[in-house]
Formats: C-alpha cells, sequence, structure tokens
C-alpha cells in the first residue's frame, strides 16, 4: 500500500471514530422522545397511508418481476427468430443502435433573460483567477479574424498536459465565451451529474463528476452560465472542482449599468 | 451497520419496519423539519411525507436492530428532504453549500468532553462546523457503512453527488484540521 493510500485509510479510520462520537452527542442533545410525542402525535391516519403505500410498492415490485421476466423471453424469442431468419450482422446493429441512441441527445441549458453581462463586448471578458502552477493561454487574437463571435481561453498546467491549447486533456480548462448563441447543449449523460448553482448572483449550471483513471481520481465539470447576450461555457479535467469553481467566480465583464 | 444489502430472511417485513417507523420516529422527523425549515408547519408536514416515501422505497436495506442509529438515520433523511425543500425556494439565489445549518450553534460538542486524544476532539469539533449536506452523507458512510449507491437511494442524489460530497467533506474537514494546527 503506497503512503498516500495508508495516510487516507488512517484518516477514515479516524473519521468513523469522530462521526460515532459526533452521533452518539447529537444524539443526546436531541429533546427527549416524550417531549417530541406530546408536540407532535403520530396521526393515524397518516400511519396507514404509509402501510397502504407499502402494499403498493410489494405489489408493484411484483408485477415488475413478471414484466421483466417475460421481457427478457420476448426478447430471446425476437432474438432467435431475427438471428435464424436474417442470418446476418443487421441485428446486431439493431441492437447496438437502440443503446447508443440516448447518448445521442442532448439536454438545453437556454438563457433568456438580461443580466450581468448585458452590453458586455467580447474583448472585455477577463479571467481574473489562475490556479497555481497554471497558465493563462488565449487563442483570442489567433482566431479572431476566424471567429469573431467567439473566443477560447485554455488555461493549463504546462507540465501535465504540454499539448494545450491544441489538446484539452488532463491539467486543462477551457473556457469558451460566445455570443453566437443563446443556448448551451450537455450531453444527455451529465444530467444526473447536473445542479443548478449561483456564480457571482448568475444562474448557473454546474455538471461534474469524479472518475477513477489509473488509481487517481480525475475531476471533470463543465459549468455554464451567462445570459441571451454572452454565454461561457468552462469544461476542466483533472483540475480540482473548487479550482474550477474558482475560476468561474474570478470571470469579469462589464455588469449592467 | 444500519443498511443492509440482503436483510435475514424471517427477519421484518417491510410493513413491520415501517410501521416502526413511524410509531416511533414520527414526532422526532416532525421537530427536525420544522427546525430546519424555521417552523413552516405545511412545509414540514410534507418534507416528512418527503421522507417517508424515501423510506418506504428503500425499507428492504433498511436494518431497525438498533434503535439509536435508526433514529439517527430518519434524521439524516427528513433533514436532507427539508433541506431540498429550502434548495428549490431559493434555488436561484442561494448555491447549496449556502443553506443554513439547522443545528448551528446548538451542534458544537461540549470542549471538555475528551474521547481518546485532542485530534479526535477537534475532528468532532470539526464535524459540528461541517455544512449539513457533507456531514450527512459521511454520517451514512462512516456511521452507518453505506455504500455510495445506498445514501444516494436514500436521500434521493445522483450516486456521482455522494462522491463528491464524500469528497468535499473530507476536504474540508482536513482544511478545518490543518487551520488548527492538528493534521498533517
Amino acid at each position: 500500500m503506497n503512503k498516500r493510500k495508508k495516510e487516507e485509510k488512517e484518516f477514515d479510520n479516524l473519521l468513523k471514530r469522530a462521526f460515532e462520537e459526533y452521533r452518539i452527542r447529537e444524539n443526546e442533545d436531541l429533546p427527549a422522545d416524550d417531549e417530541l410525542r406530546a408536540l407532535y402525535p403520530p396521526d393515524e391516519e397518516d400511519r396507514l397511508r404509509c402501510l397502504e403505500a407499502v402494499r403498493k410498492k410489494e405489489r408493484s415490485s411484483a408485477a415488475q418481476k413478471v414484466l421483466k421476466r417475460a421481457a427478457v423471453i420476448v426478447l430471446a424469442v425476437i432474438s432467435a427468430t431475427s438471428a435464424a431468419l436474417m442470418m446476418n450482422e443487421n441485428v446486431r446493429a439493431s441492437v447496438l443502435g437502440t443503446i447508443t441512441k440516448p447518448y445521442k441527445n442532448h439536454f438545453l441549458v437556454s438563457f433568456t433573460d438580461e443580466g450581468f453581462f448585458d452590453g458586455a463586448d467580447i474583448d472585455d471578458i477577463a479571467v481574473g483567477y489562475v490556479p497555481e502552477g497554471y497558465v493563462l493561454l488565449d487563442t483570442y487574437e489567433k482566431w479572431k479574424s476566424e471567429f469573431p463571435e467567439s473566443r477560447l481561453i485554455v488555461i493549463c498546467d504546462p507540465e501535465k498536459n504540454p499539448e494545450a491549447p491544441g489538446r484539452s486533456g488532463p491539467g486543462s480548462v477551457t473556457v469558451h465565451i460566445r455570443t453566437d448563441v443563446n443556448v448551451s447543449e450537455f450531453s444527455d449523460e451529465t444530467l444526473e451529474m447536473a445542479e443548478e448553482i449561483s456564480i457571482n448572483g448568475m444562474a448557473a449550471v454546474w455538471a461534474h463528476a469524479d472518475f477513477e483513471y489509473e488509481g487517481e481520481d480525475l475531476a471533470w465539470g463543465k459549468i455554464v452560465f451567462g445570459n441571451k447576450n454572452l454565454v461561457i461555457e468552462i469544461q476542466y479535467i483533472g483540475v480540482d472542482h473548487d479550482e474550477a469553481l474558482k475560476i468561474a467566480e474570478g470571470i469579469t465583464g462589464k455588469p449592467k449599468k | 451497520m444500519i443498511v443492509q444489502r440482503d436483510p435475514i430472511a424471517g427477519g421484518p417485513t417491510d410493513r413491520d419496519k415501517i410501521d416502526y417507523i413511524y410509531r416511533e420516529f414520527y414526532p422526532l422527523m416532525r421537530a427536525v423539519a420544522g427546525k430546519t425549515l424555521d417552523g413552516s408547519g405545511q412545509e414540514a408536514d410534507d418534507a416528512v411525507q418527503d421522507a417517508m416515501i424515501k423510506i418506504i422505497k428503500n425499507a428492504a436495506v433498511i436494518d431497525v436492530s438498533d434503535r439509536d442509529k435508526l433514529r439517527n438515520l430518519c434524521c439524516v433523511i427528513v433533514r436532507n428532504c427539508a433541506l431540498d425543500r429550502i434548495r428549490k425556494r431559493e434555488r436561484k439565489n442561494v448555491p447549496l453549500s449556502d443553506v443554513p445549518d439547522e443545528f448551528e450553534g446548538a451542534e458544537s460538542p461540549p470542549e471538555q468532553s475528551v474521547i481518546s486524544g485532542d485530534t479526535l476532539e477537534a475532528i468532532i469539533k470539526a464535524i459540528g462546523i461541517l455544512p449539513a449536506i457533507y456531514r450527512d452523507v459521511c454520517m451514512l458512510k462512516y456511521v452507518h457503512d453505506c455504500k455510495n449507491k445506498d445514501i444516494a437511494a436514500l436521500l434521493g442524489i445522483p450516486e456521482m453527488t455522494v462522491g463528491i460530497r464524500i469528497h468535499r467533506g473530507k476536504m474540508i474537514l482536513r482544511e478545518t484540521l490543518r487551520k488548527e494546527g492538528y493534521h498533517e
């Protein structure tokens, strides 16, 4: 076991003891059951409703089991019949097509309200925070004539990602400032990871996750905020979530007067 | 262990568990919801109802043999349901980490109570000031031995979010301890 993992395990053991002790103390601090019972007596109708919900759940689970079993049988019959009739790769292709289809869909984050960046020009946007050890590469001058409605800033750790800005990999953050759209696209896969947050008082959507990569946790995320005139999309990989949020909070423009 | 994947055959049925939880812990859950939601009666009732739905959905994996731990589990679930309601109410203006801690002030453990040295005591103190959203997932992980998947089901949040909250909770605890000069 390497040193980092050993330390992590020791810290986990310490936390286990501390949380258990905290729970015991919290329990002691809570009012006594009799006292609470006098304040909030259980309601018999409510209790019966809960028991009815359990019954419904049990019935529904039983029905689902039957349906699942039936679906497996139907699928097996269809597959066998199709394979027998077609005897080619079309069956496999159609099954794979069904599985991959949802990943081709997206959900959109729309910006329709006026707000912080109203009246701001794409030139006005500045990145005020760069994590320690990272460098900021603004590609605007390079691509200005080609993409005047969009600006790309890359913040990267040159040691982790020496190929930036050409390659987006671990240790890099891309800040995409756009005036050509008022929506941002998220892959359906990220829907469950997305939450609504606030960046400097602006409504924002933040999809984030941690993936295990070669034994290390690799953070990934996308933060989107802005208004109908200007949308800022920040994507990062292998960069601490808190650092990415600080970058987002450090972005300044020309506030609406 | 509070949460088990395969309850022992012949143990209490889901119906027995729900009946027991409702009879024993409804008053506590209602009090916690009311305190979290700052006394809003109707909303507190709704939060208890949300919590009971989550408990019913996960009844099969809830072990009712340790009353104290079950009491804590009910608190954690209903507190999260109440926090969800606050979050929905103020979603546009308040980031989740800024949601006020409903036990703030009352939760700091007494300083004179020493379990096994200063470090443990410092961690307990740090847990007391940890935002509730992080403390609750850590409580389910460390006290109830729940897997991330179980925590996600009990609190009604994505599994990824559970992992991130545990990670951040630990990070905040480490940072607090470092500031106090205890850790690393």
